[in-house]
């Protein structure tokens, strides 16, 4: 009974169908979130099942397809780690020699190994929802603020324009945050965030749809309005600096790096082995 | 915008040409015009992205003139290898001419570009990702229309779905890269995102069909299906931006 149970987990075939199913429930997703953007916003930031709590009474839909997915990605998880392991007892159990070369064995290894490699994206995802923490800060110029323990002074914030002539000249801004702290000047603007030992400092895009009272104009930081028109920017306005801390984000760079090396190096050498002079991978 | 249309219209010719020239079975000339067709559509990208005084670099990937001129790139490498010599490569023809009419239809003015959409990494990812959708739209064509007697001529399909599914993946790190450094997450729980996701796990799938999961003939039309679902979830989005305010008029 259970090794009935074992061989249908570590089945090629529910793998299939399992990415068939998580897929589909991706684009249901994918479909509520274009609808519905800042309850999934909320996601990016609340432990999950917090999260399932506050939409079940408010979002049936969304509750549903949210907690199905979580059920279809942890059999996922589960049904990788069958396969590979299944996989791992054949690798081992080969006498010693039977390959030919060391392309042979990368091809047979590398995509276990690219499996394997998965529960570090797990492990690395899990790290940064259960240690990570996000923290915003509301600053307008002439405010101080704790970074990392050490106190900063807001020098300026300011929109500069993309180039001094030509036609995007007052069309198009990017946005600078300058810091000081003992004379030394630190400028933090959009994709450019400052990296201190305790975590990143970016400039926050705020979500659509913010709520902006007298006084409080909040820099919109996305550039998603595309306004052909000059934007004008005033010493009150307010800009959101957001402090991350993610330990999870070695694990998941060093995996993905690791993945796409080995699916690289995988399909070249499938691509240049040859028998009866044509390539293996047909 | 007068220039620009007529280079896009010129390598839009030179297409049909070489198709022609495919039915008729004069194979040496095709590829010298799919090479020059592919010249006239990497001249449209520098021409257009020229505006005024101002190179626009973020203009050279747009979507929908960047797939076509990548899936030229992809012919001319296919019909030089002598891959795909059955029907299934007028298929990939007829893509290719179904992403062209796409680029015609489309304004030729340029979306400005935003402060979090410039720079080396959305530069990367969009390059990646466009090339991967171009070998994607083409596996889904051939597959659609080869030769149903000799399966083995899924190979090609296979190959261009694998290719795509690296530069997909290459992609998506890139954009997880790209997301961490300008929102502060590798992920995000945004349509973009999951959208992406759902090609990703989608192709994932395809590629496994072939370790004994189903038939050669379901894995056709898998790679068929998958092709069409990722261009629907790509092109509605390029279908709601046509709309938007660009720069040097529609």
């Amino acid at each position: 009974m259970l090794s009935q149970i074992w061989k249908s987990l570590a089945s090629i075939r529910l793998s299939f169908w399992l990415l068939g199913v998580n897929a589909v429930l991706m684009m249901v997703n994918s479909h509520c979130a274009e609808h519905e953007a800042l309850v999934y916003q909320r996601l990016n930031t609340t432990p999950i099942w917090q999260w399932l709590g506050e939409v079940r009474g408010t979002h049936l839909v969304i509750f549903l397809s949210v907690s199905l997915l979580i059920v279809g990605l942890a059999l996922l998880a589960v049904n990788t780690a069958a396969c590979s392991l299944e996989r791992l007892k054949v690798l081992l159990g080969r006498p010693t020699g039977s390959e030919k070369d060391w392309k042979s064995r990368l091809v047979s290894w590398a995509p276990t190994l690219m499996h394997l490699l998965f529960f570090l994206i797990l492990a690395g995802h899990m790290s940064t929802f259960s240690l990570g923490s996000w923290t915003l800060h509301r600053l307008r110029q002439g405010d101080s603020l704790n970074l990392a323990g050490t106190q900063y002074q807001i020098e300026a914030i300011e929109g500069v324009p993309f180039e001094d002539e030509g036609p995007l000249l007052g069309k198009l801004k990017y946005h600078q945050l300058s810091i000081s702290q003992n004379n030394t000047r630190q400028v933090i603007s959009e994709l450019h965030p400052l990296r201190l030992k305790n975590g990143n400092w970016l400039l926050f895009i705020p979500p659509k749809g913010t709520a902006k009272g007298p006084g409080q104009q909040i820099v919109d930081c996305s550039g998603e309005t595309r306004d052909l028109r000059p934007v004008l920017m005033s010493r009150d306005t307010e800009i959101l600096l957001k402090e991350v801390n993610d330990p999870g984000l070695g694990l998941i760079t060093c995996a993905f790096g690791l993945i796409l090396l080995l699916m690289g190096v995988y399909y070249a050498l499938l691509w240049t082995k040859k028998e009866n002079g044509q390539t293996i991978l047909r | 915008m007068n220039g620009v249309n007529l280079l896009w219209i010129l390598s839009g010719v030179t297409f049909i040409t070489a198709f022609g020239l495919r039915l008729s079975k004069r194979i040496g000339l095709e590829r010298w015009l799919i090479g020059i067709s592919v010249l006239g559509l990497i001249s449209f990208m520098f021409v257009r992205a020229w505006i005024g005084d101002a190179f626009v670099i973020t203009a050279l990937l747009d979507a929908p003139f960047f797939i076509p001129l990548s899936a030229g790139v992809i012919l001319l490498f296919v019909v030089w290898g002598g891959d795909g010599q059955d029907k299934g490569i007028l298929a990939v023809y007829g893509v290719l001419l179904i992403f062209w009419t796409f680029g015609f239809i489309y304004p030729k003015g340029v979306i400005p570009p935003a402060a979090n959409k410039s720079g080396l990494f959305p530069f990367l990812f969009f390059l990646f990702e466009n090339v991967a959708y171009a070998f994607f739209g083409l596996s889904g064509g051939y597959a659609a229309f080869m030769n149903k007697n000799k399966l083995s001529m899924l190979a090609l399909a296979r190959r261009l779905v694998a290719l795509g599914f690296i530069f997909f993946s290459v992609a998506q790190v890139l954009g997880a890269m790209w997301s961490f450094l300008g929102w502060g997450h590798p992920f995000m729980w945004s349509s973009r995102h999951l959208g992406s996701a759902a090609v990703w796990l989608m192709y994932a799938a395809v590629i496994h069909i072939r370790f004994g999961v189903s038939s050669k003939q379901f894995e056709r039309w898998a790679i068929v299906s998958a092709a069409l679902v990722s261009f629907y979830l790509h092109y509605a989005h390029l279908l709601f931006e046509m709309g938007m305010p660009r720069l040097g008029g529609r």
